[in-house]
C-alpha cells in the first residue's frame, strides 16, 4: 500500500545527480534517438520528392510569405542524390543529376563542397560522355557550371576531375543547349585565372569559340561566347600571348559591330583589359583599326558601355606619345565635355584620369585639352567633387603645370585654379599634398614676373599661405622641404629668385597614376566575373 | 477432498521442504483444474474458520488470492471469477467478508481477498452492498477494533486498485468512514493508521468532496491533525496525504497554506526522523513541480494572448527565505558512506533545491550564494560538499547573464575541490562542473579556461568510480556545449573546429581507457564512460576526424574480442556483462559510423559487417538484447554505406527474417523493421528482388495480435519507405497493403487512455506515411520513364481509394487529440494527392475540415508543418485556376 511513496521516491532519485541514467534508460534514449533520425531521413526523402525543402527547426514568430516559400530552406539528402546519380539506369541517374543541379542552383549557399566531398565530380564528368542522352549531358554540364562558379578551390576541383576536355568536346555537340551550357561552364573555369585560362587554351578552346562567332548562332548564345572571351582577356598576370590575341581580335572587331548592349559591354571590356597589358599589346590593337570604334562608344547612352570604352582609351593614353596621339586624332576629346558633366562620379573620375595623362604629354596635347574647353570642368571637379576625383584633377593640373607652356599655365591660373588647389592643402594624403604643392610651385615658377604678385596675393588671400605654413609641421620631410622652398622663395622678404628647385625630383610618369589599374578593376561589375545561371529559364 | 486433507496440504506449504511445496502446488493445481468452485469454497471455509490454525488460514487466503488475481493478466482472472456460479461466489464472498478482523496475523489476508473480488465485481455493478457494509463496520459504535481496522484496510485496497471512476458515486460514504477512522478522537492507532493509509488511496476519486468547501475543510482538518499524532507511522502516512493533496488539489490550498501546511511541513523537514523529513521535503518538491508547470502554462497563455486556466500562487517563491536555510542545513547532514540506492533527506534536499531554483529563477541566488561562499573552503568536508551541492543545484534556474559571473568566480574553487581529500566532495564537484557545462557553458568557453578544466577532468578520470562517473557525464555535457558553441561554415552543420579540438584526442583516449577499467561496473562507470565517448564522437568537428577513425578501429577490435570471449564464457554473470558490453560497443560503433566520411566507410565495412553477423549468429534463437543491438548497428551501416551495402544483403537477410519472425521479443522485431526502412532508403530499387519475402514477413507481423502494438505503426510507415524505394515494383503488393491500411485507418481507442491516444496518433501517422510513399513512389517511377500517361495509369491503381483516404484525413482533421507531427503528415499527403491527381481531387479537398486543417497547419509552431501547409494550399490553388 506504499505505492505512492515508492513511486515518488524513485522518480526523485532519478533526479539526483546522474542516478536516472542506468543502462536501461540509456538504451531507451539511444533507441529514441535512432527513431528520430530515421523519421528525419524519411521526411527529407519525401520532402525532396515534393521539391520542397524544409528546415526542421521550430519557429514561433516567423511568418512565411505565401508565394515565396519554396526556397525558404533546405536540408536534403545528398547521399541519396549521389547514389541515384551513380545508377547504371540512366533515367534514374538523370533524376539524381537533375536534383543535384537544382540544389546547386539555389541562391544561398548551394551545397557545392558537400557534393565535392561526396566525390560527385567524377560522376558528373562521366555523364558528360553520354552522347545518347543529351538531357543528361545538359544537366551534368549545368551542375558543373554552378560548381565552377564557386570559389577558386571549387573551380579547381572541377578541373581536377578532368572536366575540361569533356566540356570542350561538348562544344561540338549537335544539341545547342548542351553546347551553350558547356560554353558557360568553360567560361567559369577560364574566368578563375590565367593558369586555368592557359590550360583551356592549350586544350584548344580558342578555335571552337571563334567558330561559334562565325556561325550564325542565336544572340543569347553569342552573349555567352562573348562573356567567355572577356574572361580570356581578363587576367594579365601573365597576359594572353600576342598570337592568341591576334587570333581573337578579328572576332572582337566583328562583335563591336553589334548593337546588343551585353555583347558590346563584354567586348569593350575585353579590349580594355587587353589594352592594359603594355605598349606592344596597345600597338597590336591600334593597328587592328578598332580604336575609332571604341572612341565612338564613349558617346553611348548605356553607361556600362561608356565606362568600358573610357577605360579602354584611358589605357591607351598610358602608352607612348604616338599611341596617345592616335587616340586624340580620333577626336576623342570631343566626348569629354559630356563625360566630365556626367552625373556618375565614377565616369567623371575616369575622364579626369584620362585627361591627366594627356596633360602630362606634349604642349600640343595640353593645348588640345585647353582648346576642347575642358579645363573649367577639371577645375570644377578640383573644387567640388568627391576626393578621388579631386585627386585626379590635381594630378591633371599638376601635370599641366609641369609640361605646359607659360601661356598654358597662365590660362589655368586665369581659370581660377589657385583657390581650389590651396583648399586641397588641408587634406592629409601626403601624395595629394605633394601634387598640389608641385602645381603651386610650378605655377609660381612659370608665371610671368608681372603676374607673380597677383598669384602670391591670391594664395595669401585664400588662406593658402597659412596652409602651406601649417604644412611645415607635417611629418613628411619632402613636404616640409617643398613648403619651405615655396615660402622661402615667394613669401619671404629676401627673395632669392635664382634659386632653382631642381633638388625636387620630378614624379616619374609611371607613378603618376597610382590608382591606375588596380582600382580600375573595382569598376568591373563583380557579377560579370562568374555566373551562376540559376536565374535563367530553360 | 476433505477440509482436513486440504488443511494438511496447506500446512505443508510452509515446512520449508521443496518437495512438500512442490507436492502441495501440484495438488492444488489439480484441484483447481478438476473443480475450481469447489476448491474456492473450501479455501474460503478454511479462512473463515477461526479455530483453524493461523498458518492454514493464511495459506488458504493466499491460494484464494492467487485464484482471483494475477499481476500479468488481471482481466482474464477477473473474468474467470465472474463465470463461477453466483451461489458459489456468494459463499466465498461471505466467508471472506466475515473473516475480516478475525485473523491473528497481519496484514489481513481476508482484506486482500475482499479487495480483489471487489475489483472484479464492483465495476460490473455487482456486490453492491459491500462498500456500505465495510463503512458500517468502521463507523458503527461498538464494533471491535480488529474488524474496523481490517475493513479500513479493505477500503484502502479497493481504492488503490479499482478504476477511480467506479467509486465516485460512493465517495461520500467511503470518505465518511475514512475520516471517522482518522479523527484525533480515535484511540486505536492501528485503526487510525489504516484509515490514513486508505485515505491516501481515496484522494483521486474525492474530487467532488474537495470541491465542496465544508467537506474539504473537514478532510484537511483530520489530515493535518493526523500529522500531529505521536505515532510515527500515522505521521508519515498523514504527511503523504498532504503531499498528494497538494498535487491533486493545488488550487484549493491557499486557505490552508499559511495557517497550517507551511508550519507542518517546515517542522517535518527539520525532523530527526528521516521518514518524516523526507515527506516534508517531498511536499515542497511537489509545490515546485506544480508551480513550475503553472509558470509554463502561464507563458503559453501569454503567447496566445489569453488568460491561463490556472495560475500559480508562488508558494515556493514566497517561502524561499524559510525554505532555503532548512534545505541547506539538511545538505550538511550527509550519510558517512554513500550508497547509490539510498534515499535520504540530504539527497532529497539537493533535488528540492534544484526544483526550487527552477521556480525562483534569479531570486534563488541571494539565498544560496552566501552559503556557498561561506562553506566552500570550510574545514569540515560536510560543509564543503554541501556548498558545492548547493551551488550545482541552483545553476539551472537563473538566467545565464545572472549566473555566469558567479560560475566564473566559482571555477577556480571547483578545480581545487576536484582534488579534495574527501571523495564525496570530489564526486559532487565533478557533477557540478557538468552542470556548469550544461547550463552556463558561456562561463567556460575560452581556450585557456577550457584547457585548465579539461586537464583537471582528464586527470580525475582515474579517481574512484563514483567520481569518475560524474566526470564522464561532465564530458558528455562539455562535448555538447563546445559543439553548440562552435561556428559552422555557412552551408554546413559540422563545424571545422572547436575549442576542444586541441585536446580532443587525449580526452577520447582517456575515456577509452576508462571504459576498460576493471571497476567499471561500480557506480555505473562503464555506461557513463561509453556514453561520454559517444557524445564526444557525435559532437566532434571536422578537424578531429582522425581520432574518430582511430576510435572506429579500437571499437571494432574490442567488439571482436568480446565476441570471441562470449563463445567460451559459461558463467551467467559474466555473460550478462558481456552482453552489456556488446550493447555499448554497438552503440559506440554507430556513433563513429555516423561521423565517417562516405569514402572511408566502405574501407572498414567488411570487418564491421563480419563482427555484427557473428553476433547475430551466436545469439540466433536466444532471447537476447544482442540481436537487437547488432541489427540497429547494421541499420546505421546501411545508412552510411548507401548503395554499397548491396554486397552484404544476402548475408543479412536470413537474420533479418529471423528477427522479423520474433514476435515475442518485439524489440528485436522492431529493430528489424527499422533495418528494412534503412535498406529501402539506401538500396532503392535494388531492393525490389527481395521485397516478396520482406513484404510477406511484414504482413505476417501485422496479422499477429500478439505482437506488441508499438511495432505496427512502424511497419506501416516502412511500407511507405519500400514503395518510395521500388516505385512501380510495389504494384504487386498494392492490394494487400491498401487493404491493411484501410483497416488500420479505422482503428479507434478510448478517449481517456493517454497511452492509447498516443498510439492512435502513431498508427495514423504510419498510415499517412504509407500512403505518401505509395503515391510518390508510383508517380515517380512512371515519370522517370518519361511517360506521363504511364504515370497516370500507375496512379489510377489507387484512385478507388481516394474517397476513403480523404475521409481518413478528415477524421484526423476533426480529432482534437491529433499530434503536431500528424498535422504535418496529413497536410503533406493532401499536397501529394493534389499534385498527383489534379482536378479530380478538387471535389475532395474543397471541404471544410480540410480547409481548417490547412489553416491550422499554417499557424503551426513547427516550421515543417507550416511550409507544407503553404505548399499544399498553393498546389490546390493551382489546380483550381487551371
Amino acid at each position: 500500500m506504499n505505492s505512492s511513496l515508492s513511486k515518488n521516491t524513485s522518480s526523485r532519485i532519478q533526479s539526483y545527480k546522474h542516478h536516472g541514467k542506468d543502462s536501461d534508460e540509456l538504451r531507451r534514449r539511444r533507441n529514441q534517438y535512432n527513431i528520430s533520425l530515421r523519421k528525419t531521413k524519411r521526411d527529407e526523402q519525401i520532402q525532396f520528392k515534393r521539391n520542397l525543402t524544409v528546415n526542421d527547426s521550430s519557429v514561433s514568430a516567423e511568418i512565411i510569405d505565401d508565394d515565396d516559400d519554396d526556397e525558404q530552406c533546405r536540408c536534403l539528402n545528398l547521399n541519396e542524390i549521389v547514389l541515384k546519380s551513380q545508377n547504371s539506369d540512366l533515367s534514374i541517374c538523370f533524376q539524381g543529376i537533375r536534383s543535384a543541379r537544382k540544389l546547386l542552383s539555389i541562391e544561398h549557399n548551394p551545397p557545392i563542397d558537400e557534393l565535392i566531398n561526396l566525390n560527385f565530380l567524377p560522376i558528373l564528368v562521366q555523364c558528360l560522355s553520354y552522347d545518347q542522352y543529351p538531357e543528361l549531358q545538359f544537366e551534368a554540364t549545368w551542375a558543373l557550371t554552378n560548381i565552377a562558379s564557386g570559389n577558386s578551390q571549387q573551380t579547381q576541383a572541377v578541373v581536377d576531375a578532368n572536366a575540361l576536355p569533356y566540356l570542350l568536346r561538348l562544344l561540338h555537340s549537335i544539341h545547342s543547349n548542351v553546347c551553350e551550357q558547356a560554353v558557360w561552364a568553360i567560361g567559369n573555369l577560364i574566368g578563375d585565372g590565367s593558369r586555368l585560362r592557359d590550360y583551356a587554351i592549350e586544350l584548344g578552346v580558342i578555335q571552337p569559340l571563334i567558330e561559334f562567332i562565325q556561325k550564325n548562332i542565336p544572340i543569347t548564345f553569342l552573349r555567352n561566347v562573348t562573356w567567355v572571351i572577356v574572361n580570356l582577356c581578363r587576367h594579365k598576370d601573365p597576359p594572353l600571348s600576342l598570337n592568341i590575341v591576334q587570333e581573337i581580335l578579328p572576332a572582337l572587331k566583328y562583335l563591336l559591330s553589334f548593337t546588343d548592349v551585353t555583347i558590346l559591354v563584354d567586348c569593350t571590356w575585353a579590349l580594355a583589359y587587353l589594352l592594359d597589358c603594355g605598349n606592344t599589346m596597345i600597338q597590336l590593337i591600334v593597328e587592328s583599326g578598332m580604336i575609332s570604334d571604341i572612341v565612338r562608344l564613349l558617346n553611348h547612352n548605356e553607361i556600362k558601355i561608356a565606362t568600358a570604352a573610357l577605360r579602354a582609351v584611358g589605357n591607351i593614353v598610358t602608352g607612348t606619345d604616338e599611341q596617345t596621339q592616335h587616340v586624340l586624332n580620333q577626336g576623342v576629346l570631343n566626348y569629354f565635355s559630356k563625360l566630365l558633366k556626367h552625373q556618375k562620379n565614377k565616369l567623371n573620375k575616369e575622364a579626369v584620369w584620362f585627361l591627366s595623362n594627356i596633360t602630362a604629354g606634349s604642349q600640343q596635347q595640353v593645348q588640345a585639352v585647353i582648346d576642347a574647353q575642358l579645363i573649367p570642368d577639371v577645375i570644377h571637379h578640383l573644387q567640388h567633387s568627391d576626393i578621388e576625383t579631386r585627386k585626379e584633377a590635381a594630378w591633371c593640373i599638376s601635370n599641366l603645370t609641369m609640361s605646359g607652356s607659360v601661356e598654358q599655365i597662365q590660362y589655368v591660373v586665369n581659370q581660377h585654379v589657385i583657390h581650389p588647389l590651396c583648399n586641397l592643402l588641408q587634406q592629409h594624403d601626403a601624395q595629394l599634398l605633394q601634387v598640389c604643392l608641385d602645381a603651386l610651385r610650378n605655377i609660381l615658377k612659370q608665371i610671368p614676373e608681372e603676374n607673380l604678385e597677383d598669384v602670391t596675393k591670391e594664395i595669401e588671400e585664400c588662406g593658402g599661405l597659412d596652409k602651406i605654413e601649417n604644412l611645415q609641421t607635417y611629418s613628411n620631410a619632402e613636404i616640409y622641404q617643398q613648403c619651405y622652398e615655396i615660402i622661402e622663395k615667394y613669401f619671404s622678404n629676401e627673395n632669392d629668385d635664382d634659386d632653382d628647385i631642381s633638388s625636387m625630383s620630378q614624379v616619374p610618369r609611371n607613378d603618376i597614376f597610382p590608382f591606375g589599374n588596380n582600382s580600375a578593376n573595382q569598376t568591373v561589375p563583380d557579377n560579370n566575373f562568374k555566373q551562376n545561371n540559376q536565374h535563367f529559364q530553360f | 477432498m476433505s477440509a482436513q486433507e486440504l488443511i494438511h496440504i496447506l500446512d505443508r506449504t510452509v515446512t520449508g521442504s521443496q518437495a512438500d511445496l512442490e507436492n502441495a502446488r501440484n495438488f492444488l493445481a489439480r484441484a483447481a483444474e478438476q473443480n475450481l468452485p469447489q476448491l474456492l469454497i473450501q479455501l474460503s471455509d478454511i479462512l473463515n474458520t477461526a479455530t483453524n490454525n493461523p498458518t492454514a488460514r493464511t495459506q488458504a487466503a493466499l491460494q484464494l488470492k492467487n485464484a482471483l488475481y494475477s499481476r500479468d493478466d488481471i482481466k482474464a482472472f477477473q473474468e474467470r471469477w465472474l463465470l463461477i456460479p453466483e451461489d458459489v461466489r456468494n459463499h466465498v464472498k461471505n466467508n471472506c467478508f466475515n473473516a475480516l478482523g478475525t485473523e491473528t496475523t497481519k496484514p489481513s489476508q481476508a482484506a486482500q481477498c475482499v479487495g480483489y473480488i471487489a475489483c472484479a465485481e464492483l465495476p460490473r455493478g455487482q456486490w453492491r452492498d459491500l462498500i456500505e457494509r465495510l463503512v458500517a463496520n468502521v463507523t458503527t459504535v461498538g464494533r471491535p477494533d480488529n474488524i474496523r481496522e481490517a475493513s479500513l484496510e479493505t477500503l484502502g485496497y479497493i481504492c488503490q486498485d479499482i478504476d477511480s471512476n467506479v467509486l465516485v458515486p460512493q465517495s461520500n460514504v467511503i470518505l465518511t468512514a475514512l475520516v471517522y477512522g482518522m479523527r484525533k478522537e480515535e484511540t486505536n492507532d492501528n485503526v487510525r493508521l489504516a484509515a490514513t493509509t486508505a485515505m491516501l488511496n481515496s484522494l483521486e476519486f474525492s474530487k467532488n468532496n474537495f470541491q465542496n468547501d465544508s467537506e474539504r475543510h473537514y478532510i484537511m482538518q483530520v489530515v493535518c491533525e493526523a500529522t500531529q499524532s505521536t505515532n510515527l507511522k500515522i505521521q508519515v502516512a498523514a504527511l503523504q496525504n498532504l503531499v498528494k493533496i497538494l498535487t491533486l488539489y493545488y488550487d484549493y490550498m491557499e486557505y490552508y497554506m499559511g495557517p497550517a501546511l507551511f508550519a507542518i511541513t517546515m517542522d517535518a523537514m527539520r525532523s530527526t526522523h528521516d521518514e518524516i523529513a523526507l515527506q516534508g521535503i517531498e511536499f515542497w518538491s511537489n509545490v515546485c513541480d506544480e508551480e513550475y508547470e503553472l509558470q509554463l502554462v502561464q507563458q503559453e497563455a501569454q503567447e496566445q494572448n489569453r488568460q491561463p486556466e490556472r495560475t500559480s500562487r508562488y508558494y515556493a517563491r514566497g517561502a524561499l527565505p524559510y525554505l532555503v536555510p532548512v534545505l541547506l542545513q539538511r545538505l550538511t547532514m550527509q550519510e558517512e558512506t554513500d550508497d547509490d540506492d539510498d534515499w535520504n533527506p540530504c539527497k532529497a534536499a539537493g533535488v528540492c533545491l534544484m526544483l526550487l531554483a527552477n521556480c525562483a529563477e534569479n531570486t534563488i541566488i541571494q539565498y544560496v550564494f552566501p552559503f556557498v561562499s561561506e562553506n566552500i573552503k570550510h574545514e569540515n568536508w560536510r560543509h564543503r560538499e554541501a556548498a558545492v551541492m548547493a551551488f550545482g543545484s541552483m545553476l539551472e534556474g537563473p538566467d545565464v547573464a545572472s549566473i555566469k559571473p558567479i560560475a566564473e568566480q566559482a571555477i577556480p574553487f571547483l578545480l581545487e575541490l576536484l582534488r579534495d581529500s574527501n571523495v564525496a566532495v570530489r564526486d559532487t564537484t565533478a557533477w557540478t562542473i557538468g552542470r556548469i557545462f550544461e547550463f552556463v557553458s558561456q562561463a567556460v568557453m575560452n581556450d585557456e579556461l577550457l584547457r585548465a578544466i579539461g586537464n583537471a577532468l582528464v586527470n580525475r578520470l582515474s579517481d574512484e568510480p563514483r567520481v569518475a562517473t560524474n566526470i564522464c557525464w561532465s564530458f558528455s555535457s562539455l562535448a555538447r556545449a563546445a559543439y553548440d558553441h562552435a561556428e559552422c561554415p555557412d552551408d554546413d552543420d559540422t563545424p571545422t573546429t572547436y575549442l576542444l579540438s586541441p585536446f580532443f584526442d587525449e580526452i577520447v583516449k582517456k575515456l577509452i581507457e576508462t571504459t576498460d577499467r576493471s571497476d567499471g561496473n561500480q557506480s555505473n562507470l562503464r555506461n557513463a564512460a561509453y556514453e561520454a565517448l559517444m557524445e564526444m564522437i557525435r559532437h566532434s568537428p571536422k578537424d578531429c576526424y582522425f581520432t574518430v577513425q582511430k576510435t572506429t578501429v579500437t571499437v571494432l577490435d574490442r567488439l571482436n574480442r568480446v565476441i570471441s570471449a562470449e563463445s567460451h564464457t559459461a558463467n551467467p554473470n559474466d555473460r550478462v556483462q558481456i552482453t552489456d558490453l556488446q550493447s555499448l560497443l554497438c552503440a559506440t560503433l554507430q556513433s563513429v559510423l555516423r561521423k565517417m566520411h562516405p569514402n572511408d566507410a566502405p574501407l572498414i565495412s567488411d570487418p564491421i559487417m563480419q563482427a555484427l553477423l557473428q553476433m547475430l549468429k551466436t545469439n540466433s534463437g536466444k532471447t537476447s538484447a544482442v540481436q537487437e543491438d547488432a541489427l540497429v548497428a547494421i541499420g546505421t551501416l546501411v545508412e552510411v554505406l548507401g548503395m554499397n551495402f548491396i554486397k552484404y544483403i544476402d548475408h543479412v537477410l536470413p537474420f533479418l527474417y529471423e528477427a522479423l519472425n520474433n514476435h515475442a521479443e518485439y524489440q528485436i522485431c522492431a529493430a528489424a523493421v527499422g533495418v528494412v526502412g534503412d535498406l529501402s532508403r539506401s538500396l532503392l530499387d535494388k531492393l525490389a528482388p527481395y521485397c516478396d519475402q520482406i513484404m510477406t514477413h511484414l504482413l505476417n507481423c501485422l496479422g499477429d495480435d500478439k505482437l506488441h502494438r508499438s511495432v505496427k505503426p512502424q511497419i506501416l510507415s516502412t511500407f511507405g519507405d519500400i514503395a518510395l524505394a521500388i516505385g512501380g515494383y510495389f504494384k504487386k503488393y498494392l492490394e494487400h497493403v491498401l487493404n491493411t491500411l484501410n483497416q488500420a485507418c479505422r482503428a479507434q481507442v478510448s478517449k481517456n487512455d493517454y497511452d492509447m491516444i498516443d498510439y492512435l496518433n502513431e498508427l495514423r501517422e504510419g498510415c499517412l506515411s504509407a500512403y505518401t510513399g505509395i503515391i510518390q513512389g508510383l508517380r515517380n517511377s512512371a515519370t522517370s520513364a518519361g511517360d506521363s500517361s504511364l504515370a497516370l495509369a500507375e496512379l489510377q491503381l489507387v484512385t478507388g481509394q481516394l474517397p476513403f483516404i480523404v475521409q481518413f484525413i478528415e477524421t484526423i482533421a476533426r480529432d482534437p487529440n491529433k499530434s503536431d507531427s500528424i498535422i504535418g503528415s496529413a497536410i503533406g499527403l493532401i499536397g501529394d494527392l493534389v499534385t498527383s491527381y489534379g482536378q479530380q481531387m478538387l471535389q475532395y479537398v474543397e471541404r471544410d475540415p480540410i480547409d481548417k486543417l490547412l489553416a491550422e497547419g499554417k499557424r503551426s509552431k513547427i516550421m515543417k508543418t507550416k511550409t507544407l501547409a503553404t505548399w499544399a494550399t498553393k498546389e490546390i490553388r493551382k489546380i483550381k485556376n487551371n
